[in-house]
């Protein structure tokens, strides 16, 4: 097909849809009481979303536009290595079961809109808790920059100049996230999971029968597509464990967390969650589809097109809108969460922290609209103006450095005697030698071959975590053999017993 | 940051395992179960036997989305 002509009657359909989520988004500030020019209300969603609307927003928040194009495209490109979207994503929410609860109820308790709160808080250490902050917010800018990405996709696809089209989709975006802040991607995922839900199952559905069902779906694929080689085990399942276990270190994933009114809340999404992943994995599988139909990877977009490019080949020219709708829309509930959790970072972690001691609520929710503006700015001229090859191998990059604050969060929940010096300098070893491995890689691998494992491929977050927790656990016995002594401040002396 | 003097919060019965009493606390080993049955994948990187006509490979990670819940449902039921 060729990219140039429009296609009108979907673009018709995708139109409405997305002015539908506008107005949608901007009345959200209004959907419920509460002063939008208060940090807990903008950036929190005034800490009050039950379990449906949680369920919304934090599957929306977790579950991209990008993965739903990046993970088929995955598995067309490099077989049944993408399929590790699958574990992990479900060993998150058990591993997480244990964690979620107990930092929401800190946080809950003392106040904390972001992790860096809750790190400031327990180590007594700006200097921990900035570092977390800047960690949050680089990774999350590529991270932001991708979803834009996956809107310019769909949107070539329909035949529409991108560039263009991408400042119109992210005036959208900005609005409704600088006047509603957290209550507008809560509301608008909710229009933005029934799109994503009726998309994919249809295409889920309807494909595989076109092909002949599943069953001649698979066999149209050679089993060395289909079945993980045995070399890639260990990348395989250190990819899966570590992205599992940064997931929720990233402050977007963090944000709609916290905007939980009640641990039960946070508990019960725990086991609701994995109905996106059921999706996810059926997702995946579009990938096998497009490999058994033949597809060629042809256009601009290499092998992330080929989602896009399954729908155009295969659905009538509405439906085609309404799923492009569904990804573009599916693009804007991540980004805002992502803007705004940057925001609630530089505004309480850095600002208030750094320059402006006393600054009024006010002021500190204007300075996080703004940044959360800014981060959206950021993140559109990066996907336009940078080669998307460099913004994917940042985004990687950007997983490997969020794994390392793991330390300053989930173990400290934990592990109540921990240094915070040692803490900083398991951060320093984790991201040095997360960097260095990245470097040897050109930036274009998450993994890389360890000598010391015989020259076994790991994912480069999770090994340069052993090292950070190494440091953090060797470096605080070190110091209590000095006689330090180092004491979670906020566990009393009933939970310790 | 509100009351940073006040250096203790509620604990609360239902948090994780150092919070609950012993026998709370073994519930949640169960969450490694999902882990467990997925962190190695030679255990499970084969054709046979299919399901249908689909790989073992992949309807067994499916089963798991399954086993994920189950161990959620119950940890969370048992630590409340």
């Amino acid at each position: 097909m060729t990219l140039a002509m429009i296609h009108w009657q979907a673009l018709a359909v995708f139109i409405f849809l997305f002015l539908v989520v506008a107005v949608i988004g901007v009345y959200a500030v209004r959907w419920r009481k509460g002063d939008s020019n208060d940090l807990h209300e903008w950036g929190l969603g005034g800490r009050n979303f039950g379990v449906l609307i949680s369920w919304f927003l934090i599957g929306g928040d977790l579950y991209t536009a990008y993965t739903l194009i990046a993970v088929p495209a995955l598995i067309f490109g490099k077989g049944s290595i993408g399929l590790f979207a699958l574990p992990y994503t479900i060993v998150v929410y058990p591993l997480m079961l244990a964690v979620m609860p107990r930092l929401w109820q800190v946080a809950k308790d003392r106040g904390h809109i972001t992790p860096s709160d809750y790190v400031k808080d327990r180590f007594r250490s700006r200097t921990l808790a900035l570092l977390v902050a800047i960690t949050g917010i680089i990774a999350v800018i590529p991270y932001a920059a991708l979803q834009m990405y996956g809107i310019e996709v769909v949107l070539a696809y329909m035949g529409v100049p991108p560039t263009g089209a991408l400042v119109a989709g992210f005036v959208v975006l900005a609005l409704f996230t600088y006047i509603s802040g957290l209550r507008a991607p809560a509301l608008i995922s909710l229009v933005k999971d029934t799109l994503i839900y009726t998309t994919f199952i249809v295409a889920v559905i309807y494909i595989p029968i076109k092909i002949g069902g599943y069953e001649s779906l698979f066999a149209h694929i050679s089993p060395s597509k289909l079945v993980l080689p045995l070399n890639e085990s260990s990348s395989y399942a250190s990819l899966f464990l570590g992205s599992a276990l940064a997931l929720f270190l990233y402050p977007h994933a963090l944000t709609a967390i916290m905007g939980s009114r009640s641990k039960k809340v946070v508990k019960t999404n725990m086991s609701i969650l994995p109905a996106y992943t059921f999706l996810l994995g059926l997702i995946a599988l579009m990938g096998f589809m497009a490999i058994a139909l033949g597809l060629k990877a042809s256009g601009a977009y290499g092998a992330n097109g080929i989602v896009p490019e399954l729908f155009l080949d295969m659905f009538p020219a509405p439906f085609v809108g309404y799923a492009f709708a569904a990804i573009a829309i599916g693009a804007l509930v991540p980004a805002s969460i992502m803007g705004i959790a940057a925001g609630n970072l530089f505004s309480r972690n850095i600002y208030q922290e750094f320059f402006h001691k006393d600054v009024s609520p006010r002021r500190s929710t204007s300075v996080a609209k703004i940044v959360a503006l800014l981060v959206m700015v950021g993140a559109l001229l990066f996907i336009i103006t940078s080669p998307t090859k460099f913004v994917i191998n940042f985004q990687l990059a950007g997983g490997a450095w969020m794994l390392q604050v793991l330390p300053a969060i989930f173990l400290a929940l934990f592990i109540p005697w921990l240094d915070k010096r040692a803490v900083v300098a398991g951060w320093i070893v984790g991201i040095g030698w997360a960097t260095c491995q990245l470097i040897q890689e050109g930036f274009s691998s998450s993994v890389h071959s360890l000598s010391i494992l015989g020259g076994m491929p790991i994912y480069i977050g999770l090994s340069a975590l052993v090292a950070n927790v190494l440091v953090v656990f060797i470096l605080t016995a070190v110091f209590r053999l000095m006689g330090a002594r180092s004491i979670d401040p906020l566990v009393s002396p009933a939970v310790k017993a | 940051m509100q009351n940073p003097d006040n250096a203790t919060h509620e604990p609360s019965p239902t948090a994780g395992p150092p919070g609950g009493t012993r026998h709370r606390n073994w519930w949640y080993l169960l969450l490694l179960l999902p882990l467990a049955g997925l962190i190695y994948p030679p255990l499970y990187a084969r054709m046979d036997p299919m399901l249908g006509n689909v790989p073992f490979f992949i309807w067994y990670q499916f089963a798991w989305i399954f086993g994920g819940i189950a161990t959620t449902v119950i940890v969370s039921k048992m630590t409340d």
